[in-house]
């Protein structure tokens, strides 16, 4: 079902997916951190020697990417433009979205660095 | 109109009515017009603009049926979009004045007139009419009334551009976005039963701005004067090219 979807569509849906599974992934951490007795360092590194935690955690950053990615460049494309900044407005979009690529990366990097 | 109105029935208002003619002004500016209005009936916000204009010969404005038919007279009433014509003056006045500009987001011709060829452009887009790749049948194309219930909300539309020029997103991208008012028209051929072109309707819409800009604040039902839905008519495309299996 989903080749059968166009641009928009798929984006629409990408977004809400991520939006789900971040939503999932913080309502999971947050039940540990309830339900837990205490949560030293022992519980939190125990925790996340899990192989499953590792995974769902490293796609939680992936998602948190993705719906980053997106949802920023919607809004760029509605207020950074040539339209309403002139010749200038392209220029800051691009700017824009090289800023948000290089903390997306940073975030992507550091995330990989610390879970595995 | 003082004269022929005893005075007790009479009350002063103020009109802050945005100004700009092209061809003399530099900039727009507002201009304070003070007219009398009866106190013994309520009157529309069109009948003040009367009053206005006949102590400024030059204040512009479009206005036609005078009834919410026409959809000539759509202006931004105290910041909200609307139709002079079937706005009673008494539900917008506020210590006795009112503002009223042009719709924003199109570029203004003259005052309160503004250019709506963007508007009518995305209109022609959704292409708002009957496409039938059938043979075309002897007396009339049949409805059963139930598929023609599927159209009440949104055959009604006047096209005066309160929705879309309400529309942040069809601010932004005017050229792209559709903006609700052709979506509704788009929903209004999509869910006839006679229309032979879905298919065709939907792929025009499956790009990121066409429909899917719509972040669903629904400022457009707030101002439509004829009480439509276009959020919820957006909802239903999105519904339809999610769902949708082809062939």
């Amino acid at each position: 079902m989903f080749s059968n979807l166009g641009h928009g569509s798929k984006e629409f849906l990408i977004i809400r997916a991520c939006a789900v599974l971040m939503l999932i992934y913080t309502l999971y951490l947050g039940g540990f951190v309830l339900l837990a007795d205490e949560v030293n360092f022992n519980q939190w590194s125990a925790f996340f020697d899990n192989t499953l935690n590792k995974i769902f955690t490293s796609l939680f950053f992936l998602a948190f990417a993705i719906h980053t990615w997106l949802g920023t460049w919607a809004v760029a494309s509605d207020y950074l433009t040539p339209r309403i900044f002139g010749n200038f407005g392209r220029i800051m979009n691009v700017g824009f979205r090289g800023i948000v690529a290089a903390i997306i990366a940073l975030v992507l990097t550091w995330a990989v660095i610390i879970i595995w | 109109m003082s004269a022929a109105i005893p005075v007790e029935q009479i009350k002063t208002i103020t009109m802050s009515i945005y100004r700009y003619d092209p061809t003399v002004d530099k900039k727009p500016y507002m201009q304070d017009i003070v007219v009398e209005i009866p106190t013994d009936k309520d009157i529309m916000v069109l009948d003040a603009l009367h009053l206005a204009k006949n102590q400024e010969p030059s204040l512009s404005y479009r206005r036609s049926c005078r009834e919410g038919v026409c959809g000539s007279d759509g202006m931004n009433i105290n910041g909200k979009n609307g139709l002079a014509c079937v706005t009673p003056l008494s539900e917008v006045l506020k210590r006795d004045k009112i503002t009223l500009r042009p719709m924003p987001g199109l570029p203004v011709v003259r005052d309160l007139i503004v250019d709506m060829k963007q508007f009518f452009d995305q209109l022609e887009k959704v292409k708002p009419y009957l496409i039938t790749k059938s043979d075309t049948p002897d007396i009339e194309r049949k409805q059963t009334p139930e598929a023609r219930e599927e159209l009440d909300g949104l055959y009604e539309c006047i096209l005066c551009g309160c929705c879309s020029t309400s529309c942040p997103s069809f601010w932004w991208n005017p050229d792209k976005f559709l903006g609700p008012a052709a979506l509704l028209q788009s929903w209004r051929f999509i869910a006839d039963s006679r229309d032979e072109a879905t298919e065709e309707r939907l792929d025009d819409l499956e790009d990121a701005f066409s429909l899917y800009r719509c972040h669903g604040i629904m400022n457009c039902v707030s101002v439509c004067p004829k009480g439509l839905n276009p959020t919820e008519a957006i909802s239903n495309i999105r519904n339809k090219l999610l769902t949708r299996e082809k062939a």
